[in-house]
């Protein structure tokens, strides 16, 4: 059967299941094909559209994900985060145990990526003849005329945008953000230069007439973390540890001092 | 009817200053009280040392009191953080996985910092109050304290063992083994000076 773009309805979640062959011969994989990686717990994959434990017992969360995904889905070029799944089955290491959780699972993609699981496909990206087999259909929904945009940006200030909300804003560490995507090298798909970043959410709900204007970034008042994981800034802690330290270190020295005048020299 | 020559002739063994240095009243309630002690003590100490981290530990990102919320769990997973909890708190602390040999050191420190002066500020107090006798009726309670302080220093030791074997895998069995080495033969030596030093009384 052959079905042309605009006779299609789009849904996201059929879309995810099938294997799009488009004219020119390039394909999309987008059989689920994905990873999930609990720290200290033996990772787990999709085969049959079920997750399963690794076999060997010992392949971890510090794995590298692209490696990971080869394993096996050997024609992996790229690993996008997906969603948080709740995932049951989770073993410890030499697989035993059985644990369950909610867990940030990755996509494995192969051939040409769709990079986000929210993008809105336009018809350049889209194939314009779809070659499916009888049972299989592609939804397509008529587009929203309202869109929420989402832009995180990282800068070395916390960011403001006018109109728009920030969802998150806080420091995020280098080796953090390499962990976030890796290109079909394996190799970070960000390489940061600084020790940390400022990243900030920012989005808004808007119609497409609205979007025809540029946005300008401007540093925000101050940099206080919103939603972020960290409650303080750590120089606070470092200043508390060296406190402790100083304490520590006076109190130590000045009860060995006594030790050894009330032992040593009145022995 | 013969005469019981061992009751008239047996004279009672004249007390040695030895002998009754050695002799001290202990009620059992007393024993029972600092055996209650002791364990209240490790309580708070294993509390102190934990909040201690919490508070002063730069790599801690976030402390988190409610264990089922999920949400923040997730969060924490998706992040790359790993976490630590105690027996004696409901909060978890939170921390970057990549900087765990980091939080390692910070926390070694941290207790150490707490651990090490407590435990020489027991000693003094054992030797003043035990050793010297200048407080008698603090001699029960001072094994409290002595038990705690030695509970806390294997606590450090441990840490440590967890802190080398994580760091270094290879060398770990030969540094801890060495270790121990050290501290047993000094405490045998320790041990054995007392004795003669008893026995020369």
């Amino acid at each position: 059967m052959t079905t042309n773009w605009p006779e299609i309805d789009k849904d996201r979640e059929q879309i995810s299941q099938l294997n799009i062959q488009s004219k020119n011969g390039q394909s999309i994989t987008t059989a689920k094909q994905e990873i999930a990686l609990w720290q200290g717990k033996v990772n787990q994959h999709v085969e049959n559209g079920l997750w399963v434990t690794d076999p060997d017992g010992v392949s971890g969360a510090e794995i590298n994900k692209l490696a990971y995904c080869r394993k096996w889905y050997p024609d992996t070029t790229e690993v996008i985060m997906d969603d948080i799944e709740y995932i049951e089955g989770f073993r410890g290491r030499g697989n035993t145990g059985n644990n369950a959780a909610e867990i940030q699972t990755y996509k494995c993609y192969s051939g040409t990526a769709i990079n986000n699981t929210n993008t809105d496909l336009t018809n350049s990206q889209l194939p314009t003849n779809v070659n499916l087999s009888p049972e299989q259909k592609i939804i397509v929904s008529p587009k929203p005329s309202n869109v929420t945009v989402a832009l995180y940006v990282l800068a070395d200030h916390k960011k403001t945008l006018s109109n728009f909300t920030t969802d998150w804003a806080g420091w995020v560490e280098k080796e953090i953000i390499e962990e976030w995507a890796q290109n079909d090298q394996g190799s970070p798909w960000i390489e940061p230069s600084s020790d940390k970043y400022f990243l900030t959410k920012l989005s808004r709900t808007m119609s497409y007439s609205e979007m025809s204007e540029d946005l300008f970034l401007q540093n925000a008042e101050d940099n206080n973390p919103v939603n972020s994981w960290k409650e303080e800034e750590s120089s606070n802690k470092e200043i508390f540890f060296i406190i402790l330290m100083i304490i520590s270190g006076a109190l130590t020295l000045g009860i060995a001092i006594i030790l050894i005048w009330q032992y040593g020299f009145k022995k | 009817m013969t005469e019981d020559i061992l009751q008239s002739t047996a004279k009672p063994r004249p007390e040695t200053p030895g002998n009754t240095s050695k002799k001290k009243k202990v009620s059992i309630m007393g024993v029972l009280f600092t055996i209650i002690l002791a364990i209240v003590l490790i309580l708070l100490g294993e509390r102190i040392v934990f909040d201690l981290n919490r508070v002063s530990n730069p790599i801690v990102e976030k402390s988190v009191t409610s264990q089922s919320d999920y949400s923040i769990f997730r969060s924490a997973s998706s992040l790359g953080l790993s976490s630590e909890s105690s027996g004696l708190s409901d909060t978890s602390i939170y921390y970057p996985t990549t900087k765990k040999g980091e939080y390692l050191i910070y926390k070694l420190s941290i207790h150490s910092a707490f651990i090490i002066p407590i435990f020489l500020l027991t000693f003094l107090f054992h030797y003043l109050f035990v050793v010297k006798k200048k407080y008698p009726q603090l001699y029960v309670v001072m094994y409290a304290y002595l038990t705690f302080a030695f509970w806390m220093l294997l606590h450090l030791l441990g840490e440590l063992a967890i802190f080398i074997s994580n760091q270094f895998p290879n060398s770990a069995i030969y540094i801890i083994l060495g270790v121990l080495v050290v501290i047993f033969t000094g405490l045998a030596v320790f041990v054995q000076k007392r004795i003669h030093h008893g026995a020369e009384v």
